[in-house]
């Protein structure tokens, strides 16, 4: 797979290493968040990808193993419960690919001091959807114009992280702490880094 | 008494026949045995009425039988008395069998009866041996020369192992009723010195041992250990709790003596043999007198000598009841054969007491007393008994050390000790100091040389700049 081949927009997928469970399957995106599992690309026969789904479910560590020999190996681990499984079969080829998420990456939680994760395949996109998530979570206005300026602000104070990932896939992490959120668009707007549009 | 013994095999139990007295549902059993034929013909021959055949037979090569009780069985072996008429009988029977398995118990060993023998004649023949198949083709014809055998009538009687056990001898019983010139039983300073028959074919045996069942420590037969074990042909039987004798008919005069036994002295016997036993078994005494401190004492307190200011441990007390003086041994020397100790001398009202070197071969007169119930203790205590005992002086007239004042001088001693050793290390902690401080900065340089390395080393984190607003996720 090409990276040049997708369109803008898309999840970039390239070959990280493979996962022995019960059979074999390929890995092609991974990304942790410390020691947490966010997200998850593997293919292969139904059994495989299934039992790596089924080990990880049981909060059991699996191993990702990288084509290079002296590479070490990824381990993967997560909590249990956190994962969201994405599977479909390939037809044709009978291959399964499937697709583990963060829930938090796909269900936000603005009430409570939570997090949530940001593809970052399109920067345009990514900086709408980080707007829209603060967008929710403060109870001021904010406006699109200030995206921008959020993302590097919130860089800057840490709130926006990226995380380590394997293979084309490039996550960050947006920590939703409405108090600090709001601080910096006051801060924003006090200093003139923000202007309300007209 | 002449026996013939014949053999059978048991053939388990028959069916019987025979009509009974009471009506029966099944027909009643009996032992069968079965027998070659000349060993069939001999028994008819000797108890006719005894024996019944069983009409079943029909293996032609033997005869069944059912015998009465009354017949003899060893093993396998009917065993019959048998007169010298009857003797001539047999071997008419057996001279024409070949190895007929029946033999004669005469002279207290087995026989076998005159028989026919198989014989080498000396003539030698030719065999031929033809090999071919099947279609009358000769391959190979061979050619052995063998000697001729024949057989012949062997009239004599020859030795054998016979059926393998012996019988009982015919001959009265020689063995003893008691001992000779001895009651069996002698009870005597708390021992029982007895004679026993042996079983069967075993000689009788004399056993020691104590007439009451005691504790070791009260026993009589433990108190003599040493001489008891040192008796040749003498053991301890452990489960009889006794010591027994194997060496003879009599028993050792010296466990007569333990027991006190004085034999009356015969008439018969002239005054200077008696004078003659006398020496001689007063020579053999001497010889075999226990010496004056036991083995086990010295193996009990070889290398334990401690001087401990003069009170060490003594562990034997031997005393001279003529020359008045009282020898306490706190070290010997098997090698050097001398003993180190303390001299007690108990004068006419005066007391002295001087430490000496005794040699073995000084304590070989007979009046040297060693006291069996001294056990081992300080020499203070020791002299503070004689004193009590003899009450003619004190303890502390002789200079030797109370117990207590030893463990005080000990305890100064090691006190002292430890004292020094803190000042000892002290003092190297002072002398050691300049180099301990300046061994201090050397690591604290190093350390600081160390991490100064490795702050240069590292390679400057690249500052944390402001992303444009332009493009803020690169």
């Amino acid at each position: 797979m090409s990276q040049k081949s997708v369109p803008k927009n898309q999840i970039v997928q390239s070959y990280v290493g493979q996962i022995t469970v019960v059979g074999e399957c390929f890995c092609y995106g991974c990304a942790v968040d410390g020691q947490q599992l966010v997200y998850l690309d593997v293919a292969g026969p139904a059994t495989s990808v299934e039992a790596v789904w089924a080990k990880l479910a049981q909060a059991k560590e699996c191993y990702l193993l990288p084509p290079d020999h002296d590479a070490p190996k990824i381990t993967l681990r997560t909590a249990e419960g956190l994962l969201k499984r994405i599977q479909r079969k390939i037809e044709g080829i009978g291959i399964h690919h499937l697709l583990l998420l963060h829930q938090d990456l796909l269900t936000p939680t603005y009430a409570e001091l939570s997090m949530t994760y940001l593809f970052l395949a399109d920067k345009t996109q990514a900086t709408a959807k980080l707007g829209s998530h603060i967008q929710q979570l403060v109870d001021i206005a904010v406006f699109p114009d200030w995206y921008a300026y959020l993302v590097q602000q919130g860089r800057l104070e840490g709130l926006i992280t990226p995380l380590t990932c394997y293979g084309g896939v490039n996550l960050w992490k947006l920590s939703l702490d409405k108090t600090c959120w709001q601080r910096l668009i006051c801060r924003g707007v006090n200093q003139r880094g923000l202007t309300l549009p007209n | 008494m002449l026996h013939i013994a014949l053999r059978f095999h048991e053939k388990g139990r028959y069916e019987s026949y025979s009509p009974t007295d009471t009506p029966r549902t099944r027909k009643p059993k009996i032992s069968g045995y079965q027998l070659v034929k000349p060993s069939y013909h001999i028994l008819k021959l000797l108890v006719e009425d005894q024996v019944t055949d069983i009409p079943r037979s029909r293996i032609v090569e033997y005869h069944y039988v059912t015998v009465a009780e009354t017949v003899r069985q060893q093993g396998n072996y009917f065993i019959l008395p048998v007169t010298a008429s009857q003797l001539q009988q047999i071997e008419a029977i057996t001279q024409t069998e070949l190895r007929p398995p029946v033999y004669l118990w005469r002279e207290d060993q087995w026989w076998t009866l005159p028989q026919l023998e198989i014989y080498n004649t000396g003539e030698m023949t030719t065999m031929r041996t033809t090999i071919g198949d099947l279609f009358g083709n000769v391959h190979e014809i061979r050619e052995h020369q063998i000697e001729k055998s024949g057989l012949h009538i062997r009239s004599t009687y020859e030795p054998s192992q016979g059926p393998g056990f012996e019988l009982v001898r015919t001959k009265p019983n020689i063995r003893p009723d008691g001992p000779a010139n001895l009651p069996t039983t002698i009870t005597g300073n708390g021992m029982v010195l007895e004679w026993k028959r042996g079983y069967e074919d075993k000689p009788p045996v004399w056993w020691l041992r104590d007439e009451y069942r005691v504790s070791k420590a009260q026993s009589a037969t433990y108190r003599h250990y040493a001489t008891l074990k040192a008796t040749p042909h003498a053991r301890w039987s452990k489960g009889f709790a006794a010591w027994y004798y194997t060496g003879g008919s009599q028993p050792p005069q010296k466990w007569l003596e333990l027991v006190g036994y004085a034999p009356a002295s015969s008439a018969t016997m002239p005054p200077e043999l008696a004078q003659m036993i006398e020496e001689t078994l007063a020579a053999d005494q001497a010889a075999e007198r226990e010496p004056l401190i036991p083995l086990y004492l010295y193996d009990a307190n070889t290398g334990k000598h401690e001087w401990n200011y003069g009170n060490p441990d003594v562990w034997c007390k031997l005393a001279h009841p003529e020359a008045h003086w009282l020898f306490f041994v706190a070290n010997a020397s098997l090698i050097e054969r001398s003993l180190y100790g303390y001299k007690l001398n108990l004068g006419e009202g005066t007391v002295a007491g001087e430490w000496l070197t005794l040699s073995l071969d000084e304590l070989t007169d007979p009046a040297f007393q060693r006291d069996p119930q001294f056990i081992r203790q300080s020499l203070r205590r020791a002299i503070e008994q004689v004193a009590e005992t003899s009450k003619k002086f004190l303890p502390d007239e002789l200079g030797v050390l109370t117990d207590a004042e030893c463990q005080r001088r000990a305890f100064e001693e090691r006190h002292q000790t430890y004292l020094a050793e803190v000042e000892r290390k002290r003092a190297l902690e002072v002398a050691m100091k300049p180099y301990h401080e300046f061994q201090a900065a050397l690591r604290m340089r190093q350390a600081f040389v160390e991490g100064l390395h490795h702050l240069t080393s590292c390679k400057a984190l690249p500052a944390q700049s402001t992303p444009s607003i332009d493009d803020p996720w690169s």
